[in-house]
């Protein structure tokens, strides 16, 4: 009985801890695998995936980090060069869509820029397969509040950027890929 | 704690459920009034959106493949051949760019309002570095891309070199010809040839076969049809050598136009195709498909018999 209630207790422990931050839980997580390779000074959110699952989460979190940055890049210059193309067929997971939301931008005269402040970060799904690839949902808590976003010169009010929204994100690095891929942001709700 | 844990555990499992971006907001009316949602800099901003581009003209995809002296693969409107296929995605000459499939979500401006159908990003890059893209919406059972194995298959048979019909008739023009003396009619033996013409487009090849079948002759005052060359006729041959393709006039040609009847022969090829690569058809059948004409005239003239008693 004293064993059941510690492995429980164990559990929900190890569960709890990655809640996050000020307890809210940016939604469905994946199964950690039961490998007993669980370190103990795992940061919160990536308690109870093993130390090769979190190694990858790092790393594709990273990854996304710079195609933000990359990609932000060109919204703010508001064209669709060449150098953009590139950059999405290489890195996104569905170029075509990403290459579609910069022209219907650039098409539109619409310019954004202004810094994007991670209120949190969190695995939803940490995928690591050595033949498949690896696939990592995340979720991460956003303020936009400081974007400036202008079309055709004027600056446009953005009501909706005043929150902080939670966006969904698929990064995948594909067999025989040595880089993460990116997927468009799905808006959730106010974090 | 451990009430706590089961209590964040819930909270953890009531959060609604992520929507894609567009829909967010477009139902949600987020934007102010006279704005959409574009999605843009990792987020969602609200902007004017005019038409994104223009729907599609249905039927225009790549090449068109239609006439018979078109040559295959993708070309722009001057003339400048160009790849089907790039990692831009495939030739779309109706917009002279290259189509990729947009999943832009259904209920953003790129939808222009349409529930079906499908949006692509139409990119055209030049060599300064700048990319014209126009995201399109296309109507449900078209899209852009590469010619489809059938105007493949049209494209390759006018590449075909088709025989143009060697008249030879026995008479032999411009020897006259009786009424009533059967006229050997034939094409040489070497024009009997089954061809064959492939035509790639990206990863697609259309393999057309042309397998001759009849040849048609118009005599002037009728036609027939041949099922072969026919039988040359030679010299030294015996009123018994027969032939299957002969034809034996009834009336003299001292009433046409230069006092000759015309005659015309066309080789019926029975044409039919196959598909390799990536095809939304295996093959096809395309029946009986004509060559170039090949003409003569025989003059026809009536002979008088006397009768001695």
């Amino acid at each position: 009985m004293l064993r059941t209630f510690v492995v429980l207790a164990t559990f929900l422990v190890a569960t709890c801890a990655a809640c996050g931050q000020n307890g809210a839980d940016p939604g469905p997580r994946g199964s950690p695998s039961t490998s007993t390779s669980v370190a103990t000074s795992a940061p919160a959110e990536l308690a109870g995936y093993t130390a090769k699952e979190r190694q990858a989460y790092e790393g594709a979190v990273s990854a996304y980090e710079a195609f933000v940055k990359r990609s932000n890049h060109f919204y703010a210059v508001g064209e669709t060069s060449v150098a953009a193309k590139d950059f999405y067929q290489r890195y996104s997971i569905d170029w075509a869509t990403a290459w579609a939301n910069l022209a219907q931008a650039a098409n539109n005269h619409i310019k954004v820029s202004g810094p994007t402040t991670v209120v949190w970060t969190k695995p939803v799904t940490i995928s690591v397969r050595s033949t498949a690839g690896d696939a990592i949902t995340i979720k991460r808590c956003l303020d936009e509040s400081k974007w400036t976003v202008e079309q055709n010169g004027k600056k446009l009010a953005q009501p909706q950027l005043k929150s902080p929204h939670v966006y969904t994100v698929q990064l995948e690095k594909r067999p025989r890929e040595t880089w993460w891929r990116s997927g468009e942001p799905k808006l959730g709700a106010t974090c | 704690m451990l009430t706590r844990c089961l209590v964040a555990l819930l909270l953890a499992f009531s959060l609604p459920v992520v929507v894609a971006v567009g829909p967010a907001h477009a139902g949600g009316g987020g934007c102010p009034p006279g704005t959409a949602p574009v999605t843009a800099h990792g987020g969602v901003v609200c902007a004017v959106v005019k038409t994104p581009g223009a729907p599609s003209q249905p039927g225009d995809p790549g090449s068109s493949g239609s006439s018979g002296h078109t040559p295959a693969g993708c070309y722009k409107k001057d003339g400048t051949e160009v790849p089907c296929q790039t990692s831009d995605g495939s030739w779309w000459s109706g917009q002279q760019c290259y189509a990729a499939p947009s999943k832009a979500p259904k209920g953003t401006p790129a939808w222009q309002g349409h529930t079906n159908g499908s949006v692509w990003a139409c990119t055209s890059c030049g060599a300064s570095g700048a990319c014209t893209v126009n995201v399109i919406w296309v109507a449900p059972g078209h899209q852009p891309g590469p010619p489809s194995p059938a105007q493949l298959a049209a494209t390759a048979i006018g590449m075909l070199r088709l025989a143009k019909a060697e008249v030879h008739t026995a008479p032999a023009a411009p020897a006259p010809t009786y009424v009533g003396v059967q006229n050997w009619l034939w094409i040489p033996q070497a024009q009997w040839t089954t061809l064959s013409k492939s035509v790639t487009a990206g990863p697609t090849t259309v393999t057309v076969t042309a397998e001759p079948e009849e040849v048609s002759w118009d005599v002037g005052p009728t036609t027939i049809t041949c099922n072969g060359t026919g039988q040359p006729w030679t010299r030294g041959m015996t009123d018994a050598a027969t032939t299957d393709c002969g034809y034996t006039y009834t009336q003299d040609s001292a009433s046409q136009k230069d006092g000759t009847f015309p005659i015309t022969a066309v080789i019926k090829y029975h044409v039919a195709w196959t598909c390799a690569g990536p095809c939304s058809t295996a093959g096809g059948d395309l029946g009986l498909v004509d060559a170039p004409v090949g003409t003569s005239a025989l003059r026809v003239l009536q002979r008088q018999t006397v009768v001695v008693r």
